[in-house]
Parts: structure tokens; C-alpha cells; sequence
């Protein structure tokens, strides 16, 4: 492990981080209300999200569904379910005209192991995705 | 001689007869090692505060036996429980390492032994154990996982009634025993938790279990729950 821990708090992905994974992704474009994955599903990949909105609706077993947290450009969507090779808990779809690039996930583990460097960005990517969580929680106790 | 608050302790990690089961602990012995050098092991009552929310990060806590409730607070100053946290997992991480103070307060809800490991001690021993880094993102994983799991009861659920029937659910899953009259469940939390942890107030969730009973649902006698009509609370949670 190599990484700069003075370099340490973002709640994005560093730039550094982004050019290396930038090299890797596969650009896609999703018009409004298309669906990137859906809850349940396994995961294929990590989504960087370049431009755009995206909505993560969470479903009832009763159908309806309701966005609780959106994802804006710099953030990345997928990462806890390839991490931990668990399903999708919530789906995700555009909630505007959005450009992510997608890496699947046999290739970012592959990424992982050849440049283990990254695995520090990954905490912090993922300390930052629970910190989100605690603000949404803290926003519908209100 | 009896230990402090009859706790098995356990000062040497790499002896630790449960190590294999926990998901952060469960690492090749050299890093184990090495946590061992870097980690201070100390007994807490019921109630000790570790840290507050808001509190700049000085380390994280590997919680080895007990439990440790996690609470936040809204903006209007209501008091949220996030998560119960069980034996086996890191406190504090997300904060050690972006270096942002502690989102959540963390409280032991019951004896507990915690390992202490100094903020740039954790920062270094994850810099030098790629091993340790990848038990790290799996604990943070979890942990993200379950902190979607409480904003999709809190997002969804309708009534109160029905995030309460959610968590008693939870709890026979995670730690209820079944016997002939129904599941078992040992609660350490007051009323007042309870309500902290689906949003509601104390009187609520007191109203709500005298309905439960009466609907003979459930019985509950001191800190025991049984479950005797699940069923039934299954058929109140649409989430």
C-alpha cells in the first residue's frame, strides 16, 4: 500500500482516483427514467457518475416505490454491493439526462489487485456513502 | 478471581476463540499480530459513552463482546438510534478515516470489551495490511448495507405500528429462540430506545405494545418479548 494518508478526506473520489478509473470505464448515456439496476439484482459493476442525477428508489412489497437518496456527478453507485458481492438493496434510474462510466466488476477487481493503492479510495468512498445514509436518516426523522 | 463485570476477556487477538467468525477480526495471523501491538483492551459498563457525535475522530473501537447502540441526532434535536451494534464490529471507522468527526454517538448498552486503536495507529496499520484494508471495506459494506435497510423502514413504512412490527421481526430473526409458545426475545432497550429507533415517541411504542398484547400478538414480561401471534405482525409490514 502506497497511499498518501494526508491526503485523506474527500467526499468524492479524488481526481487522481477518477483518471484511473476513467481509463477502465465504458461511457453510457441514460435518458430520464431509464433504469441502471434494480434492487435485488447482483451487482455487474461500479457506476461513476460523470453527469446527471440519479434516483435510488427503494420498494415496498406492496409496489410503490420512493427515491431516498440520489446520486450527483462524482459519486460512484454500486461500490458496497461489489465490495461485499451482496444484491442491489435499491434499484437506480436517471432522474435526469445522466452519463456514467461503467466498470464491470470482474475488471475492477482486477484493478484492485494490480493497483492496491485504490483500496484506500474505497474507504473513503464508503465511509462518505454511510455518511449519506445517517443524513437521510436524520432528514426523515424530522 | 472474577473478571470485571463478568466478562470473558480476551487480551491476545490472535488466541481470541472467535476470531474466525468475525468479519473485520478474521485475518492471517502476522496482521493479527500487528493489530495486537497497536490496540488497547479495555472493559466498559452498560452506559459508557465511547464517543459523540460531533466529537473530532481519535481512533475506532472493535467492540469484541457486548453491544453499543448508535445514535444521531435530527436537526430539531430528536434522537435517532442507527444501528445496534453487535460484537465483532468496528466503531468510528468511517470517521478514523475521512477525518471528519463522528456522525453517530456511541453508547455500550450492556458490559462490553473493546479494543481502542489510536487514529493514526489505524491509519498506519491499514496503510501497511492491504489485508486489513479489504476486512475494512467489508465492515463499511455491511454497515452501508444496514444503514439502507433502516431508510428504506423509515422511508417507507406507513405507520408506526407497522416500523415497530418491522423491528420486532428483525429481532426474531437476528437473536429471537423459538420455543412451543412462540419466538423468545431477550430486549435491552427502554421504551424510550425503542421509539429512538423508529422515530416515534416513548407513549407511542408504549400504547402500541399494550395493542400488541392485547391483540395477543405478543406478551411481554420485564425485558422478555414472546412472540406469540408472528404471523400476524408479518401481515402489518409492507416493506
Amino acid at each position: 500500500m502506497t497511499a498518501e494518508l494526508q491526503e485523506i478526506p474527500t467526499s468524492t473520489p479524488t481526481e487522481s482516483v477518477v483518471r484511473t478509473l476513467s481509463r477502465y470505464e465504458k461511457a453510457e448515456g441514460w435518458p430520464t427514467g431509464s433504469v441502471l439496476f434494480r434492487e435485488g439484482e447482483q451487482p455487474r459493476g461500479i457506476y461513476l457518475v460523470h453527469s446527471g442525477e440519479i434516483d435510488q428508489l427503494f420498494s415496498s412489497r406492496a409496489g410503490f416505490s420512493k427515491p431516498l437518496l440520489v446520486a450527483g456527478p462524482g459519486q460512484i453507485l454500486g461500490l458496497s454491493c461489489v465490495v461485499s458481492g451482496k444484491a442491489h438493496n435499491c434499484s437506480a434510474t436517471a432522474r435526469t439526462p445522466s452519463v456514467t462510466g461503467f466498470i464491470d466488476r470482474d475488471r475492477f477487481t482486477a484493478l484492485l489487485e494490480e493497483q492496491p493503492a485504490l483500496w484506500w479510495s474505497i474507504l473513503q468512498m464508503l465511509s462518505t456513502d454511510i455518511n449519506s445514509c445517517y443524513d437521510c436518516m436524520r432528514t426523515l426523522t424530522r | 478471581m472474577p473478571s470485571p463485570y463478568n466478562l470473558e476477556v480476551e487480551y491476545n487477538c490472535n488466541e481470541c476463540s472467535v476470531r474466525a467468525e468475525r468479519l473485520f477480526c478474521n485475518m492471517a495471523e502476522p496482521v493479527v499480530r500487528a493489530l495486537d501491538s497497536v490496540k488497547f483492551t479495555s472493559l466498559y459498563p452498560k452506559g459508557s459513552l465511547l464517543f459523540v457525535e460531533g466529537e473530532d475522530p481519535r481512533g475506532v473501537f472493535i467492540l469484541c463482546s457486548g453491544k453499543a447502540k448508535l445514535t444521531t441526532s435530527s436537526t430539531e434535536g430528536k434522537t435517532l438510534i442507527v444501528k445496534i451494534a453487535e460484537a465483532g464490529e468496528v466503531l468510528g471507522a468511517s470517521a478514523t478515516i475521512l477525518g471528519k468527526p463522528y456522525e453517530v454517538s456511541a453508547e455500550t448498552i450492556e458490559p462490553s470489551q473493546l479494543n481502542f486503536i489510536k487514529r493514526d495507529d489505524f491509519l498506519k496499520f491499514l496503510n501497511t495490511h492491504l489485508e486489513a484494508c479489504m476486512h475494512t471495506a467489508q465492515q463499511l459494506s455491511e454497515k452501508y448495507h444496514s444503514a439502507q435497510r433502516e431508510i428504506r423502514s423509515l422511508g417507507l413504512s406507513q405507520t408506526t405500528a407497522e416500523k415497530l412490527a418491522r423491528l420486532i421481526l428483525d429481532w426474531c430473526l437476528s437473536e429471537g429462540e423459538t420455543t412451543p409458545k412462540g419466538v423468545r426475545l431477550k430486549v435491552l432497550l427502554t421504551h424510550e430506545e425503542i421509539a429512538q429507533m423508529i422515530g416515534t415517541t416513548r407513549e407511542t411504542v408504549t400504547r402500541l405494545l399494550s395493542d400488541f398484547k392485547r391483540k395477543k400478538i405478543l406478551d411481554v414480561k420485564g425485558s422478555t418479548f414472546l412472540v406469540t401471534n408472528r404471523a400476524e405482525l408479518e401481515t402489518m409490514v409492507s416493506v
